[in-house]
C-alpha cells in the first residue's frame, strides 16, 4: 500500500486541478501580468530611462496579483471547509495549500511582468534580485488576500476590500505625499506597507553602492509579513462556523 | 476504516428537544424517531425551525434541552453525519471523478487507493453517475450536482445522512427521480432526513415530520397526515397549519395515539439485522446486514 500524502498535499493537488479546469480563468489570470508590463513600458520607454516611480508602480503591481488571486479563495469554498473539518482536516494543512499554489501562480506572474518590463527597458538592477522583490511583494499580497478571504463572509466583499487594502500602500509612500507632509507617523505607518520594502529592495539594487543588508532585510520582512498574514488567517478560520444558513 | 458502509447502531432517538437563540425558542419539545432504512420528509414552513433541527442533528448546535442520540451513541460519538447542503459545495472545476477521488482521500484516510477507487465506483453507480464520471461539475445540471453531493456523503457510508432543500429548482420530474433516489438510499440501510417542499414526493418516505413555529405538529406515516389535517392534497397542508397556533399544533400532536404510537413503534427487519450484527460484536455493514436478512428470507431458521 503506497504511503498516504499528507492533507496539505491532496489539498495543493485538488486546488491546481481546480485551476487548470477553468483554463480561461487562468489565462486571465496570467495575462494581467504581461499586459501590465507592457503599459509600464509604454509609459517608462518614452522617458528612456527607469525611475522610482516605475519600481513603485512594478511592486504594488506585484502586491495586487499576490492579493487579488488569493481573496476569494477559502471564502468561495468556506461549506466545502468546513463539511471536510468535520472529517479532520487540518486547516493549517488547507491554508497551507493555498500559499503553495498561489505562490506558484505569483512566481509566473512576476516573471511575466519583469520579463516584459526588461524586454522593452533596460532596468538598473540585477534581474534576479528584482524578481525576488516582486515575488517578496506577491507573497505578501497572497498573505493579506487569503486573510481577507478568510474573514470575509462573501466573495463580493472580499474582492470589495481589496482596494481599501492597496490604496494606503500608495497614501503612505514618499512617492505619493509632499516631502514637506511627509511625517514621523507617515513613516511609521509607511514601515507595515510590503510595498515600501519590496521598493527597497529596487532602490538598493539600482544603486551604484547597494547596502546588501537592507536588502537582506526588506526581504525578510516581506517573508515575516506573509507569515504573520497567513498565520492570521489561519487563527481567523479556527472558530467553528456553523454550515447551515 | 473500512469503505463498507455503516449501519445506524440503533434507531435515531430526537428526545424533547428544545433550542434556544437570542433568547427565543426556536424549537420546542421535537420528538422524533427514525430506524435504519427509513426516510423521513421534514417539511414546515419559513421559521419553523427546520435549520435548527438540520443543525441539531449534524451536532453545530447543542440542544438547550432533551438529547439526541442513535442507539446508545450521542451524535458526537457518531462521527460526521452525512449532509448535504441546499447550495452546492463542490469545486465545480473539477471532474466527478476527481472530486470524489479527493474527498475520498480526505474522508477515508488509512484506505488504499485500489479501496478508494472501488468505493468511488460504489457510489457512482448508486447516484447514476457512472457515464457522467468524467465530465467538469460546471457542465452538469442541476439535478446531476445534487447526486454529485449525494455521493460525496455517501462515500464514507454514514448511518445518518441529511439532506437540505435536495430538490429546489429541480422540474416536478427530476423531482420524483431525487426522491426515489434518497429513498433507495435509506433502503441500502440508512436513516435519510430530507428537508423538502417536494410535496407530491413526500410518500415515498416513511415518515413525514411537519414543523410549524418549532413545534412538531405531525409526526407519522405521510398518508395519516392527510386525515390528520383534513386536506386532499399534501400542498393544502400549510394553508391548514395557520388555523392554529403553534403551540396549540405542538400539544395535539403530542396529545394524538397514533403518533405517540409511531414514535414508539418497533423498527423494520433490516434494523433488527443490524442490532444483532451489533450486539453481535461483528463489524455492521450494509451489506452483511442485507446478507443476513437475504438468509432469514430463505431459510428462517437462520435467523
Amino acid at each position: 500500500m503506497s504511503t498516504p500524502r499528507r492533507q496539505s498535499h491532496v489539498l495543493a493537488a485538488r486546488y491546481w486541478d481546480c485551476l487548470l479546469g477553468d483554463l480561461g480563468s487562468l489565462f486571465l489570470i496570467l495575462a494581467q501580468a504581461p499586459l501590465i508590463g507592457w503599459l509600464c513600458a509604454v509609459v517608462w520607454g518614452s522617458i528612456e530611462s527607469d525611475t522610482p516611480g516605475l519600481y513603485f508602480v512594478l511592486c504594488l503591481s506585484a502586491l495586487w496579483f499576490g492579493c487579488i488571486n488569493a481573496c476569494r479563495e477559502i471564502v468561495k469554498e468556506r461549506a466545502i471547509l468546513e463539511r471536510e473539518r468535520l472529517f479532520g482536516l487540518s486547516t493549517r494543512d488547507y491554508v497551507i495549500s493555498k500559499v503553495w499554489v498561489l505562490a506558484a501562480l505569483g512566481a509566473v506572474q512576476v516573471v511575466l511582468l519583469q520579463g516584459t518590463v526588461e524586454w522593452h527597458l533596460q532596468l538598473r538592477g540585477p534581474m534576479l534580485l528584482e524578481l525576488l522583490a516582486l515575488f517578496g511583494a506577491s507573497v505578501a499580497g497572497t498573505g493579506l488576500g487569503l486573510l481577507v478571504s478568510a474573514l470575509a463572509t462573501t466573495q463580493e466583499r472580499a474582492v470589495f476590500a481589496v482596494p481599501l487594502l492597496l490604496l494606503p500602500q500608495i497614501l503612505f509612500s514618499e512617492l505619493a505625499i509632499p516631502s514637506n507632509l511627509y511625517s514621523d507617523v507617515v513613516g511609521t505607518v509607511e514601515k507595515i506597507m510590503p510595498v515600501h520594502w519590496a521598493f527597497r529592495v529596487f532602490e538598493e539594487s539600482a544603486a551604484l553602492e547597494p547596502r546588501w543588508h537592507m536588502v537582506a532585510l526588506s526581504l525578510g520582512v516581506l517573508m515575516a509579513m506573509c507569515t504573520v498574514l497567513v498565520g492570521a488567517a489561519m487563527v481567523s478560520l479556527l472558530p467553528r462556523r456553523e454550515v447551515v444558513t | 476504516m473500512g469503505s463498507r458502509t455503516s449501519l445506524p447502531p440503533g434507531p435515531l432517538r430526537v428526545e424533547n428537544v428544545g433550542v434556544s437563540l437570542g433568547g427565543t425558542r426556536i424549537l420546542k419539545m421535537v420528538n422524533l424517531t427514525l430506524h435504519a432504512g427509513e426516510m423521513c420528509a421534514l417539511i414546515g414552513p419559513s421559521g419553523a425551525g427546520k435549520s435548527t433541527l438540520i443543525k441539531a442533528l449534524l451536532g453545530l448546535r447543542d440542544p438547550d434541552e432533551g438529547s439526541v442520540r442513535m442507539g446508545s451513541l450521542s451524535l458526537a460519538k457518531l462521527g460526521p453525519v452525512g449532509y448535504v447542503p441546499q447550495d452546492d459545495a463542490l469545486h465545480r472545476g473539477l471532474t466527478v471523478r476527481s472530486e470524489l477521488a479527493y474527498a475520498a482521500e480526505l474522508r477515508m484516510p488509512g484506505t488504499s487507493a485500489e479501496e478508494r477507487q472501488s468505493r468511488i465506483a460504489e457510489v457512482l453507480a448508486q447516484v447514476d453517475l457512472v457515464d457522467r464520471a468524467q465530465i467538469r461539475i460546471r457542465r452538469l445540471s442541476g439535478g446531476q450536482r445534487k447526486r454529485v453531493s449525494l455521493a460525496l456523503e455517501l462515500l464514507t457510508g454514514p448511518p445518518l445522512l441529511i439532506l437540505d432543500e435536495p430538490t429546489s429548482g429541480l422540474d416536478p420530474g427530476l423531482e420524483a427521480r431525487t426522491m426515489t433516489l434518497l429513498s433507495q438510499v435509506a433502503g441500502t440501510g440508512r436513516i435519510v432526513l430530507v428537508a423538502t417542499h417536494a410535496m407530491e414526493s413526500i410518500e415515498r418516505a416513511e415518515a413525514l415530520c411537519v414543523l410549524v413555529g418549532g413545534h412538531v405538529a405531525f409526526f407519522g406515516p405521510p398518508r395519516k397526515a392527510l386525515s390528520y389535517f383534513r386536506v386532499d392534497r399534501y400542498a393544502e397542508l400549510f394553508r391548514q397549519l395557520e388555523k392554529q397556533s403553534p403551540s396549540s399544533w405542538g400539544l395535539t400532536a403530542s396529545a394524538d395515539p397514533d403518533q405517540r404510537a409511531f414514535l414508539s413503534r418497533p423498527g423494520p427487519a433490516l434494523s433488527s439485522a443490524a442490532a444483532r450484527t451489533s450486539e453481535q460484536g461483528s463489524p455492521t455493514s450494509t451489506d452483511e446486514a442485507l446478507d443476513r436478512l437475504k438468509a432469514q428470507m430463505v431459510s428462517p431458521e437462520a435467523s
